[in-house]
């Protein structure tokens, strides 16, 4: 069952909550779904959920994503992502975290797959290394690199950008004939509204990297997202 | 006689538009500073899905769990301030005039909710210094400091210097082009270009290549308009914590090397949280020395370099030009100011300029000062210092020194 961590974090997030944790969430409406450059909605729109859990005593966190992912040949399925990690204090401005993240997917268990990633928090910036063993249950281990800046920009606007390198690492199953690995970016710009906020990207990938079970016809995209935090 | 001929002259030729608001203030009208700890930011694996960071989770419960708090201790919530700076959300509350309590006392009932970081009352700035009649006179850093020898060596260029002030006029003729920002973090208030703020500005970053008005200590710097005190219909300049902590962000978020305060009143915890992020972050913090123990700070925290116009000066201050010093107006023209914040507009000007010499090297900043007599700074043994030559100008005030 998809939906089991979501409930295992909501618990945890329950549990801890009086030792002084904030815990949140959000409900999210997004015109394309897409991970690391990728649809995983069939260019379609899809709603997510999701739990989080912070102990900023600590710096400890954790959480759940909940979302439905469309893969090739017509087969659909509840995915749930479940991560915890701790933040770290480096010096004024900046932070380092280290982390796990665990997808599980209900109707296609075979493509689940775990990470373990660390990175680097500035102010405006932030950089990620995550590792994997099996990425997508692709039988071949992966590296993923990303940095995303946010800058302040008027009439309360905020730019983003991201970019993204998705290497396969050691034999493929299913070899790529377009190279082992993928870039990916989004640039956009995003406005909060009290605990709303909108976002507007232009989202992409180009072929090559781990074989993901996705469909690859539509590389770019133009993506808006809509977002209730509580 | 003189000095009044051209006062009267520069009072006509000057436009007497006096930019001023003449409400009250309200933000220091009985509120509580009410501070709920802030998670860091970390991975989400939604902001990846969507493109939003996801730091907007938390973010309504906090504000539930501060309403909850206004509702159990009778006060009425007013507004939020996320200070990631400080790790806070800042939560504005507000005492009832009838009600019996002091803000002090409900800040420490407060205090004892385990979700908080720490309550505080608002607390009332007020800038350290006086505009007098429009008067157009010789600069006191051009004889004293030797501007010109200074700016041989160096003009600030590129360093970015934030005035944390009421509003500058940026459209000034002194002024044009020298900014890079100007932002009102007033809350309820229009922005308008005002005296303090204005004058202060030109202190630091006049130009000094348009052949009107005066020079400013750091022409070349880039100024950062941060608004965040009001002038009042008295004349008097105020500012309260609030917007002087959305100020004090701003400067970091911006980039600022040199933070200019002119103004002073009581100890404030959310100011002295965001001073030390800033300082931490390389920024150089300079602010006006104020007249009693109750306008004293940020002056006298840790690591701000205090600045006063004479002696007596407290242990570790530095004294700079405050006198009848000229400087830009708010209605365009230029006015004659006196008081500890232009001696402090001064030093913050002077660090620009070591900034673009030395900055890289020197933490804190004001560590490369070279002292004169009574805490006088010496500009030019200051800059020839961490300059390869020494000017003109500077060799003769050092040789005149020697024959003394």
């Amino acid at each position: 069952m998809a939906t089991r961590p979501f409930f295992v974090a909501t618990l945890f997030a329950a549990a801890i909550a009086p030792v002084h944790a904030d815990v949140g969430g959000s409900l999210a409406v997004q015109s394309d779904t897409r991970w690391r450059g990728l649809s995983y909605s069939d260019g379609k729109p899809q709603a997510q959920a999701s739990v989080a859990v912070d102990h900023a005593d600590s710096g400890l966190y954790g959480g759940a994503l909940l979302t439905r992912v469309s893969f090739d040949y017509d087969r659909d399925s509840t995915a749930a992502q479940l991560y915890a990690g701790r933040v770290f204090r480096l010096q004024p401005g900046l932070d380092t975290e280290f982390g796990a993240q665990y997808t599980h997917f209900a109707a296609l268990t075979r493509y689940d797959y775990g990470e373990v990633f660390a990175g680097l928090l500035g102010e405006a910036w932030n950089t990620r290394l995550y590792l994997s063993n099996d990425y997508f249950g692709s039988g071949q281990r992966s590296a993923y690199v990303e940095l995303n800046l946010q800058q302040p920009l008027p009439w309360g606007l905020s730019g983003q950008a991201h970019v993204g390198w998705l290497r396969g690492i050691g034999r493929a199953r299913w070899p790529n004939p377009d190279g082992d690995s993928r870039p990916d970016w989004r640039i956009g710009v995003a406005r909060r509204m009290g605990v709303f906020e909108a976002q507007l990207g232009w989202v992409g990938a180009t072929r090559g990297g781990p074989y993901t079970w996705v469909s690859a016809a539509h590389r770019e995209a133009l993506v808006l997202g809509l977002s209730a935090s509580f | 006689m003189r000095r009044w001929l051209l006062a009267l002259a520069l009072s006509l030729l000057s436009l007497a538009v006096s930019a001023s608001n003449t409400d009250e203030p309200r933000s220091a009208d009985r509120q509580l500073l009410v501070m709920l700890q802030l998670p860091k930011a970390h991975f989400r694996p939604e902001a990846s899905y969507g493109g939003s960071y996801g730091d907007t989770q938390g973010l309504a419960l906090r504000k539930r769990q501060a309403e909850a708090l206004a509702r159990s201790h009778r006060l009425e919530f007013q507004s939020e301030w996320p200070m990631p700076l400080a790790e806070v959300d800042c939560f504005v509350m507000r005492l009832a005039a009838e009600d019996p309590r002091s803000l002090e006392q409900v800040a420490v009932e407060i205090e004892a909710d385990k979700t908080v970081a720490w309550a505080q009352p608002v607390n009332e700035f007020r800038a350290h210094g006086t505009a007098d009649e429009p008067l157009y006179a010789t600069q006191p850093a051009a004889g004293q400091w030797h501007l010109a020898a200074l700016h041989e060596l160096a003009t600030g260029r590129g360093v970015k210097v934030a005035v944390i002030d009421s509003g500058v006029a940026a459209e000034h003729p002194d002024l044009t082009g020298q900014l890079s920002l100007n932002e009102n973090f007033v809350e309820d208030r229009a922005f308008a270009p005002e005296q303090h703020g204005t004058a202060v500005a030109g202190i630091i970053a006049a130009r000094n290549d348009n052949g009107q008005g005066i020079a400013g200590v750091a022409p070349g710097a880039r100024l950062l308009g941060l608004r965040a005190c009001w002038q009042q219909g008295n004349g008097e300049t105020l500012c309260n914590s609030l917007s002087l902590a959305r100020a004090l962000q701003a400067a970091v978020t911006n980039g600022a090397q040199v933070i200019n305060m002119s103004l002073g009143g009581p100890r404030d915890r959310l100011l002295g949280v965001l001073i030390d992020q800033a300082m931490a972050r390389g920024a150089s913090v300079v602010a006006a020395l104020g007249r009693s123990a109750a306008d004293s700070f940020p002056a006298s925290h840790p690591g701000v370099l205090a600045v006063g116009a004479g002696p007596p000066l407290p242990a570790g201050a530095v004294q700079a030009p405050g006198r009848d010093v000229p400087s830009t107006a708010a209605n365009g023209g230029w006015t004659l100011v006196t008081g500890s914040s232009f001696s402090s507009a001064h030093a913050a000007g002077l660090l620009a300029l070591l900034r673009e010499l030395d900055g890289s090297k020197l933490r804190p900043l004001q560590a490369g000062l070279v002292m004169g007599q009574q805490g006088r700074i010496d500009s030019c043994a200051t800059l020839t210092r961490h300059a390869a030559i020494t000017p003109k100008g500077c060799l003769e005030e050092a040789l005149r020194h020697t024959g003394d």
